[in-house]
């Protein structure tokens, strides 16, 4: 065992007292759990609705629906996971092994979903990375453009390239420095604005990391999009 | 969820939320965010508790889930971390680390976010390789290269931090 090791094994840490009660978190999480199952709830009912009336034929024009935006349907969801699927096979050729969908960060919130992909290169290099899709109906919690890059991460840097139909592709590009200065590690994330106000983001994580062109080509698939 | 799971839960958060935050904080070296991250896994957690208990123990895949969000985190220039409730925090900022292992924490925030994992737990948190494997979802050879690369980073950055105090 070498001395470094040694160290890392006896980090000392001035530890403060922990500044949340988990207590209290849980009671946040079943709260969230019972808020995403009542979505759901909302969805199936919304399904049945829609199959009852095609059941009994046309009537008069349904109403909208109330309150806020609903989960993706399944047959959304599974169509992402299929649409990540084929992007990441015609962007990576050559792949020993992917799969979509399994992360435990993958989410279903209403009007937008996480979906991860991991694989294995034809080097032999895991990678993986999570692509989020917003629906219009999502655009709140969306982070605007201009202020995309002006958080804490100033040796981030960030570039608005324009696509075609008005939609702008944001992409940070992060070097890491080795002690010796050499770049060792560059990642790329991107962050597609549309004009009607969805969104696609990729965050990549452990491992191959995609070029700037092929980041590109996933994020811009027409592919990922939801109501 | 049934009231056993959830019970078991709150029991299993309040046991390793301080292992938890500590991990965190290694890997991302601010208490603040170290307990942003440990709430938003355990969130996530909660989601999925009564199937992965049934599955066996799940410290591995509760750092799991923390390393993804805090490779969320990481991965996102555009994400703000300071307050935005302009709220002014009730307990005093933690007094910077003294001591022989300040060096080591701020070196260690300059090595590549996937060597840091890799460093972070298989020599802070002690864990075996296999073990790492299955929390960054790798090979265990993976897991050693990553960590030799990580250590050797790590060296180089001490080494050049001490000749820059020379």
């Amino acid at each position: 065992m070498t001395d470094l090791e040694t160290r890392l094994r006896e980090v000392h840490l001035d530890e403060p007292p922990l500044g949340f009660d988990p207590d209290e978190v849980a009671d946040r999480a079943a709260k969230l759990a019972r808020k995403r199952a009542a979505g759901f709830a909302v969805t199936v009912v919304a399904c049945a609705a829609v199959v009852a009336a095609f059941l009994a034929g046309p009537g008069p024009a349904p109403a909208p629906p109330a309150g806020g935006p609903l989960l993706p349907s399944p047959a959304e969801q599974a169509r992402i996971r299929q649409a990540l699927t084929d992007a990441v096979t015609r962007v990576l050729p050559g792949l020993r092994h992917l799969s979509v969908g399994t992360s435990p960060a993958d989410s279903v919130e209403p009007a937008q979903m996480s979906v991860s992909a991991e694989f294995v290169d034809a080097t032999g290099q895991p990678g993986n990375f999570q692509l989020t899709v917003r629906g219009p109906a999502a655009g709140a919690s969306v982070v605007p453009p201009d202020r995309l890059c002006s958080g804490s991460r100033p040796e981030a840097h960030c570039t608005g390239v324009p696509q075609p139909g008005g939609a702008v592709l944001v992409i940070s590009e992060l070097a890491y420095q080795g002690g010796s200065g050499v770049t060792v590690k560059q990642d790329f994330n991107g962050f597609l604005y549309r004009p009607d106000g969805s969104t696609v983001s990729v965050i990549e994580g452990i491992g191959y990391s995609m070029t700037r062109e092929q980041l590109t080509k996933v994020i811009t698939d027409p592919a990922f999009e939801l109501p | 969820m049934r009231a056993g799971d959830d019970a078991d839960f709150r029991e299993f958060a309040r046991a390793r939320a301080l292992a938890l935050r500590r991990t965190a904080y290694l890997l991302c070296g601010d208490w603040y965010l170290a307990e942003d991250l440990v709430q938003n896994a355990l969130v996530k957690l909660y989601r999925v508790w009564p199937k992965i208990t049934r599955r066996g123990p799940v410290d591995n895949y509760a750092r799991q889930v923390l390393l993804r969000c805090w490779l969320d985190e990481q991965r996102r220039p555009w994400r703000h971390r300071e307050r935005r409730d302009g709220v002014v925090p009730d307990q005093p900022s933690p007094a910077p680390e003294t001591g022989i292992s300040a060096p080591l924490l701020r070196a260690l925030a300059e090595v590549p976010p996937k060597q840091r994992a890799a460093v972070v737990l298989r020599y802070c948190a002690d864990l075996p390789a296999a073990d790492v494997a299955e929390v960054l979802r790798c090979s265990e050879g993976t897991v050693r290269s990553q960590a030799a690369r990580g250590l050797e980073t790590l060296r180089g950055v001490l080494e050049h931090s001490a000749e820059r105090s020379a």
